[in-house]
């Protein structure tokens, strides 16, 4: 199936309504026309459009923005390290209804890890977090992704009540790839 | 309203779905060992960029 990856615009306002994934919420923030594009105007996310060209239709989509994983260690004689990690938090990501059992979804992540991954030639990041439904852990699980809860102090969203914090350590970079500035 | 329970409530507006303020204990040590071996997940990334090959990309909406 041939996919196109589309940065979210206005042009899109009509192929958004047509969206729909199991989670309301999820499928909430695309067609809601304040939400995705007001976070994409004021910066706090970046929403990327997976496109079926055959249909014209929304296949997958999902929003990034930065974070970062704050980590404090206790030692034996009671020191406390507290380490802060840059990161990128895949804020949303879902796949149509109409889209599941296609690979749709797969192919989607593996397009947010490698664009992750290239953002680093730009830009700092240690690992990728993001907040799993208990039923995606298992699908984040085979990509390496970690759970994390022991320890956790967070702020959580009420829509995310019982989502898994998940966290993935990106691998040191090869300078022979590190372009610009 | 109960001015005592509204100054205690707090609203999250983010657009996020959560935000990792800190994490301690048995979980900070498991992330800080991966820290120090981030290569186990070079084939992630491999395999990602090699799948992720199968979409094509266009810059903008035009």
């Amino acid at each position: 199936m041939p996919l196109v990856a589309v940065p979210l615009s206005p042009d899109h306002a009509v192929l958004t309504q047509d969206f729909e994934c199991e989670y309301p919420y999820i499928t909430g923030y695309l067609c809601d026309p304040l939400r995705a594009y007001e976070d994409r105007k004021t910066g706090d996310t970046k929403t990327v459009l997976v496109i079926d060209e055959d249909n014209n239709r929304i296949a997958a989509y999902y929003s990034i923005k930065c974070s970062s994983l704050r980590i404090e260690e206790r030692e034996a004689d009671d020191t406390v390290t507290i380490s802060i990690y840059p990161t990128v938090e895949i804020v949303m990501f879902a796949v149509d209804l109409r889209y599941r059992e296609m690979k749709v979804g797969t192919r989607t992540f593996a397009l947010i890890i490698s664009s992750i991954n290239e953002l680093r030639q730009s830009v700092g990041i240690r690992a990728i977090t993001l907040f799993s439904v208990p039923k995606a852990v298992k699908f984040y699980s085979e990509s390496n992704f970690k759970t994390l809860s022991e320890g956790m102090d967070m702020y959580l969203h009420p829509s995310c009540e019982g989502c898994i914090p998940m966290y993935l350590v990106l691998p040191e970079i090869e300078f022979d790839d590190d372009c610009l500035i | 309203m109960d001015i005592g329970k509204a100054r205690r409530r707090v609203i999250l507006k983010t657009s996020s779905m959560g935000i990792i303020k800190s994490v301690s204990g048995p979980a900070a040590k498991a992330i800080q060992a991966d820290m120090k071996n981030p290569n186990i997940n070079m084939d992630v990334i491999k395999r990602s960029s090699e799948l992720a090959a199968t979409i094509s990309i266009r810059k903008s909406s035009k």
